[in-house]
């Protein structure tokens, strides 16, 4: 069964044919990115996914063209085939070309990964959010605003869109984590280690998010809302709400069960 | 041909005594795999459990504190009590086969390393029965919630200790096979002549003798600081939350290799030998591993990227790396099959099933490896899905390969090639069924560990489908079941070769008598029962 | 015969893997936990191969043929094989009851250390007569043989 020269090209390019449509079709499933960090995330995520369907498209079509080419027939009865052991060039070929891939991979996810993690200079509005078995508070630095969830009532975390937030996680208990699916992001809540990270939110909108680090019974039920809008109603609301106790204790009241 | 002198044996005791007395590595072999299946049934049962929890919205079956506690021991028990044992078993039965041997170098650690593994197991399982139930802290038994002011029940306790138990028992069966494939080796077996399998076993030898004492190390912290007052876990009292990730994870990943490269072993033999063609490129297979081994020692906090606590780029290169050896296995594997003859009788089968599984579970790892992409994709559904790809798609697919495989040399008889297909045909479906939708739920951002969700965000069509599949995978356990007891009934009718092997194990008897060679073939290559065959002039195999 | 066998390569690559690595991890990022795990793998692989390679010295000079040598077809090494027997069962139990008792009280874990203690002690008396049935000179009233 020798093929028409070209035909390995053909063959590449029908894989890649095939590979862009169903990279494209994937790479549609991850939530539409509604911060700027979560834009580069959301590139990033189809640019592996490219790389992801061409590989897997190459080395699925290269065991499906062994199991059906080669399987016994008939005709083998009797005969050994070659006993081949190795082959130099292949060996070589199939190593570098992996490396290169894996280097061009890192590449783009050090691109992506300086955008996701970029630190504003000086963000307008600081949130420390503070996690504890199983809710959060919110408390706006350089006001005495501070918003915690309820029974039935999940915190919401509202911000300014169009701007860098910056926001100081800290846990009180266990280890926890911030989640919004539309950011892309989430960064863990542990105690004693403090974290930071920047979020700059394209659209207004509600998001939820909920703890995905496992933190106990109630874990299912440690959910959150970002509420996100222009920085006038931000800043109407901010000066709306009611200041929180003078307790600004880091500790919560011990658990508020949902 | 050469004979080797008839050992000095021990008498086989008869009955149940001889199984609790044996220090034969065949009795022990079987022993181990015995236990890791029943365990295995076990954590699929509970496995079973959170899928009906999860099928829709709502606290339906177990509850919340009951799903934590059945994903911390499902956890547990598959990788702990029935991964890592499979592998030695498999191991304990085949490798001083493999290499020509009689026996382990040392039979009576080797029966040790079995009871302590089955004492320390039954212990973490014991906490069913005790007050409070089982731990509830995830297998990764993250402080501060595994610590005694949040998880005071004594379920953490027989948890801890169990696993330090079965901890020293791997430790002390790694040293038994490194000394086994060192020094007992037929004459004439090179290092570079052992079968791939072996080199595999030797290799995830090295890594639990180097992986397993920080695991047993930390563990016994945690104990100290549950119990007698220590604080080394606890960020009030000057201790770390993050040391313990450190510690878990330089455990953790390497134990995730543990629990592939002996499977890599046992795929490389099946595809060979159902091609009819030797290795391809064997020394790159045996450099492959090494790299593996040792890259994935330097790769653990690929787990804490969303920590804030690591250098991110660092642990992505070093994981994306190890791309590149499995890259080179898969196309050898591939180069092997290439102008082969192959048949699929079921151990080939299920080796076909791997290469195709397991290339998802590799690339879906190549994508979490990404540390922006695992800010998304961490503790989430994606991650579920991406390591039961590998460790189902990709271990216990080549762990049926193995059993099919092995099964007539164990017992003297084949499984049921019809019920085998049958199982194999079931487990694709139910694979597929159960965790292509977890992926989606992932990227859809639903958090793993989760007892329940909303119904408004929408994920329960795709958690109806996972639930699905994993009754189908629950069905496909059945016929297998069914083949080992059918074949059990029937008289043993196999000869030592069924497959038309190349590696010592088929000049063996079917079973191997106590002392397990009445004689050996020279050992010139790799495949010195093929290279006999061929001097005899049947080359072409059944 | 090369110098170093594969088997001591194998823990040399290892070694050497580990204590580079821990170094260039150290002065990328200054982390202690993982410094101290990655260079403690390293030193482990090396005093590996260091008693895998003095091992191997000790038994070529005592004659034993090395297996990594393509050699002839011989004879394996014969040596006694353990016969059946409880001990290892009795110590497993044994630690367990430790293990257990660590969990919930000193009189389980006493019990076992008792039952672990015994059983070693019927282990060493196998072992050693076996060895000694082996050499052809038991003592029929089981004591140490002098050696």
């Amino acid at each position: 069964m020798r093929r028409p020269s070209g035909g390995g090209l053909r063959r590449m390019l029908s894989v890649v044919g095939v590979a862009v449509p169903v990279a494209a079709a994937v790479a549609g499933c991850l939530p539409a990115p509604v911060t700027a960090q979560a834009r580069a995330t959301s590139t990033l995520w189809t640019q592996f996914v490219i790389a992801a369907a061409v590989v897997g498209a190459i080395v699925w079509g290269l065991i499906t063209v062994a199991i059906v080419r080669y399987r016994r027939r008939p005709a083998d009865a009797g005969s050994i085939p070659p006993q081949i052991v190795d082959s130099r060039n292949l060996e070589i070929a199939w190593t570098v070309l992996p490396i290169l891939t894996i280097l061009g991979l890192f590449g783009l996810t050090l691109v992506a990964l300086g955008q996701v993690d970029a630190r504003a200079v000086s963000p307008r509005v600081t949130v420390d959010v503070t996690a504890y078995r199983w809710q959060w508070r919110f408390d706006y630095e350089g006001t005495a605003v501070s918003v915690a969830g309820g029974p039935d009532q999940p915190a919401e975390m509202v911000v300014p869109v169009g701007e860098p937030v910056h926001i100081v996680l800290t846990s009180v208990d266990v280890a926890h984590s911030f989640f919004v699916p539309a950011f892309l992001f989430k960064r863990d809540a542990i105690p004693g280690h403090p974290n930071e990270f920047d979020v700059t939110i394209d659209e207004p909108g509600v998001y939820a998010g909920q703890c995905a680090e496992f933190c106990g019974v109630f874990h299912d039920r440690m959910t959150l809302r970002v509420r996100a809008v222009p920085r006038d109603v931000f800043d109407t609301w901010l000066a709306g709400q009611v200041p929180a106790a003078p307790s600004t204790s880091a500790a919560p009241s011990a658990s508020a069960a949902p | 041909m050469s004979t080797i002198v008839a050992p000095v044996h021990g008498l086989e005791l008869p009955g149940l005594t001889g199984w609790l007395t044996t220090t034969d590595h065949k009795r022990i072999g079987i022993l181990y795999i015995t236990a890791a299946f029943a365990f295995f049934l076990v954590g699929g049962v509970l496995a079973e459990g959170m899928r009906a929890e999860l099928a829709v919205p709502g606290i339906q079956l177990v509850g919340e504190q009951g799903y934590d506690q059945l994903f911390t021991m499902h956890g547990t028990i598959m990788l702990l009590l029935f991964g890592t044992p499979m592998a030695i078993g498999l191991a304990n039965y085949v490798v001083p086969l493999q290499i020509g041997t009689d026996e382990m170098s040392f039979p009576r650690v080797n029966a040790l390393s079995f009871w302590m593994f089955l004492t320390g197991s039954l212990i973490v399982l014991s906490s069913f029965l005790v007050q409070g139930g089982p731990a509830a802290i995830g297998w990764t038994g993250y402080v501060p919630l595994s610590d005694a002011t949040y998880e005071p029940g004594v379920g953490v306790d027989l948890w801890i200790v169990g696993l330090i138990l079965t901890g020293l028992s791997a430790v002390i069966g790694a040293v038994n096979f490194i000394a086994t494939i060192y020094g007992r080796r037929t004459p004439g077996m090179t290092m570079f002549r052992m079968p791939i399998f072996t080199w595999n076993i030797l290799v995830t030898a090295l890594l639990i003798l180097f992986a397993f004492p920080v695991l047993t190390a930390a563990l016994a912290m945690l104990f100290i600081d549950r119990h007698l007052g220590g604080t080394f876990f606890q960020p009030a009292l000057g201790g770390s939350a993050v040391l313990w990730q450190h510690l878990f994870w330089f455990f953790g990943h390497p134990e995730v290799y543990i629990l592939i490269l002996p499977f890599f072993g046992v795929i490389t033999e099946i595809v060979s030998v159902f091609s009819r063609k030797p290795i391809f490129g064997y020394a790159a297979f045996v450099f492959a591993t090494i790299a593996i081994a040792s890259l994935s020692m330097s790769v653990w906090a690929h787990h804490m990227f969303t920590t804030g606590a690591v250098s991110n780029p660092f642990f992505a290169i070093a994981s994306f790396a190890i791309a590149v050896p499995t890259g080179i296995k898969f196309f050898n594997w591939i180069a092997t099959m290439w102008r082969g003859h192959l048949t699929f009788e079921t151990p080939m089968l299920w080796a076909v099933g791997f290469l195709y599984l397991f290339l998802l579970g590799g690339i879906t790892g190549i994508i979490v490896a990404s540390p922006a992409l695992d800010y998304h994709l961490q503790d989430t559904y994606f991650v579920v899905a991406h390591f039961h790809n590998t460790l189902i798609g990709g271990s216990v697919f080549a762990i049926f390969a193995g059993i099919y495989y092995w099964f007539p040399k164990m017992t003297g008889r084949r499984l049921s090639e019809t019920l085998g297909r049958i199982q194999f045909g079931l487990w694709v479906v139910g694979f597929t069924l159960t965790f292509l939708p977890q992926y989606e739920l992932g990227l859809l951002g639903m958090p793993r560990r989760i007892a329940d969700y909303a119904s408004a965000t929408g994920w329960t069509d795709l958690n109806v489908a996972s639930t699905v599949g994993a009754v189908i995978l629950g069905l496909g356990v059945v016929p297998f079941l069914v083949a080992v007891g059918e074949a059990l009934r029937r008289p043993p009718d196999q000869g030592p070769d069924p497959w038309g092997g190349a590696t010592l194990e088929w000049w063996a008897d079917s079973p191997p008598p106590p002392g397990n060679f009445r004689d050996l073939p020279p050992v010139r290559s790799v495949r010195p029962v093929f290279d006999a065959r061929l001097e005899a002039g049947g080359g072409a195999p059944t | 015969m090369r110098p170093l066998g594969s088997e001591v390569t194998l823990f040399a690559r290892m070694a050497s893997f580990g204590l580079i690595v821990g170094a260039v991890y150290w002065f990328l990022t200054y982390e202690v936990a993982g410094t101290v795990l990655l260079s403690t793998f390293g030193f482990a692989s090396a005093i590996a191969g260091i008693a895998v390679f003095v091992g191997s010295r000790r038994l070529r000079r005592a004659g034993a043929a090395p297996p990594d040598e393509p050699a002839t077809p011989g004879t394996a090494a014969a040596e006694p094989l353990p016969h059946p027997g409880w001990a290892p069962l009795g110590i497993a139990l044994g630690l367990g009851a430790v293990a257990v008792g660590a969990a919930f009280g000193p009189w389980l874990a006493i019990a076992g250390a008792l039952l672990a203690i015994r059983s070693a002690k019927s282990w060493l008396d196998a072992a050693v007569r076996e060895t000694d049935e082996a050499r052809g000179r038991r003592d029929p009233t089981g004591t140490l043989p002098e050696d």
